[in-house]
């Protein structure tokens, strides 16, 4: 099961993780590591961007601006075989991510760092994106 | 660590004791901390790769982990390294299989340091034997990636999180053969797999044949898919023989929750071509949803199906 970020290209259009490995994996010079533990490619000459949460300031729509401010580029997908999961909905996008990835968080005046199956509604991100479900 | 290296670099690894590690522009002083005794062993293992060296820094504290003062001489060293290198480019790690200390993180990810095993904000260890695997994975992707433009991965925080992408799907593995053991496993390669694993590979396929033998109990699907139980083990994935060669054997079948007794070919009329809705592992047998109204359980030698609709009475097969 690939982590499921969502992956757009350098238009602007959503593209597939399942597809993008399955081309990486016609290319067997791009796939990192493919063993028990998963599989990761190198994606990073391709312009794959990864929605990073925050939506067009008006329309809310995602935006592929190199700036890093709206999207991410990315440089490997993965497929985790026996990763912890889960979904939590982080500004306006829903994201699959592990269950202990870090987050920083804001805490009256500073910061604190959260795991993701900590995320409580209603935390706001340091990028200014709150947490929903 | 030196055998590790030889598995992924081959002939081209060779290791020196108490070398003297020397910058390549020697026309300024520099210091490099290092916390411990004034004198310290190095062993250096070398590899040709390319304009790139990876600098790495082994720990073995027992069961106390590293901490930030550990990583910090590190820094020290691949910084001063680089500081006075005439174009080769250089990229630290640090392994200490008994983990790191929380403070730890901010240093190498600031500076770009690799950590063996990941830093994952909980506690966590990791056996000699996992650590040694996750350099290994790190090395053998690292001589890959530096087939691609490399540039990104000298800037903070790539290599970082590049290493710790590769090593901290272990934890699930590790976690996962506590869980379950060698309970399932992959047919074609012979990886420990999951029932999360085994769900998504089958769901939505379509029951096309099941085969009862002395070995086990082999349940064919669409796709070139396939689920053995033998025995407590559970096998899944894609076969490529259409039926077992072991002499096939007759199991007691069952029908409807109670277990009645009934024959393979009536079991068998209903459960081939549905395909799998859910799955179910109860220890000691194993369940297939199918087409969201019956219910095939296997057991090491035992076949059960009953429909799934209430009221139980009105839908007995």
């Amino acid at each position: 099961m690939s982590d499921k970020p969502l992956l757009l290209n350098s238009r602007g259009e959503s593209i597939s993780i399942d597809e993008l490995i399955e081309t990486c994996r016609s290319s067997p010079e791009r796939i990192l590591a493919d063993d028990e533990i998963g599989l990761v490619a190198y994606v990073g000459d391709l312009d794959i961007f990864a929605v990073s949460g925050l939506g067009h300031p008006i329309h809310g729509a995602p935006s592929p601006l190199p700036d890093g401010r709206w999207v991410q580029k990315v440089n490997e997908v993965s497929i985790v075989r026996f990763g912890k999961q889960i979904r939590r909905q982080i500004g306006s996008v829903v994201k699959t991510v592990d269950a202990d990835s870090i987050f920083v968080i804001v805490d009256g005046a500073g910061l604190r760092k959260v795991k993701a199956g900590d995320l409580k509604p209603g935390m706001v991100l340091k990028s200014g994106e709150k947490v929903y479900l | 660590m030196y055998e590790t290296a030889c598995l992924v670099f081959g002939n081209t690894v060779t290791i020196e004791h108490n070398k003297t590690i020397q910058i390549e522009v020697a026309v300024a002083t520099e210091v490099a901390s290092f916390v411990g005794p004034p004198k310290k062993e190095i062993d250096v293992i070398t590899a040709d790769i390319t304009d790139v060296k990876l600098l790495i820094s082994c720990k073995d504290f027992g069961s106390s982990k590293a901490d930030p003062a550990h990583v910090q001489e590190w820094v020290a060293v691949v910084n001063t390294m680089n500081r006075y290198s005439a174009g080769t480019r250089l990229i630290g790690l640090v392994i200490s299989p008994s983990g790191f200390t929380s403070g730890c993180e901010p240093w190498a990810s600031t500076h770009n340091l690799g950590l063996i095993p990941p830093l994952k904000g909980k506690k966590l260890s990791f056996s000699v034997d996992t650590s040694l695997q996750m350099v290994e994975r790190v090395l053998r992707a690292f001589a890959k990636r530096l087939n691609f433009p490399y540039e990104n991965l000298t800037q903070a925080p790539t290599f970082y999180d590049f290493v710790y992408k590769l090593t901290e799907p272990f934890e699930g593995r590790d976690q996962n053969a506590v869980e379950n053991g060698s309970r399932y496993e992959l047919i074609e390669s012979g990886w420990i797999s999951s029932f999360g694993e085994l769900v998504r590979m089958l769901k939505g396929e379509i029951l096309e044949s099941i085969a009862t033998t002395t070995t086990g109990i082999y349940v064919r699907f669409s796709n070139g898919l396939a689920f053995h139980m033998l025995g407590a083990q559970i096998k899944f994935g894609r076969v490529r023989e259409e039926l077992p060669s072991q002499e096939i054997v007759e199991v007691p079948c069952q029908k409807n929750f109670s277990g009645e007794t009934c024959s393979m070919s009536f079991l068998l009329s209903l459960v081939i071509g549905k395909h799998v809705t859910s799955a179910g592992d109860w220890g000691s047998r194993f369940e297939f949803g199918l087409s969201d109204d019956l219910m095939l359980s296997i057991e090491p030698n035992l076949l059960q199906v009953y429909r799934t609709r209430n009221p139980i009475d009105e839908n007995l097969l």
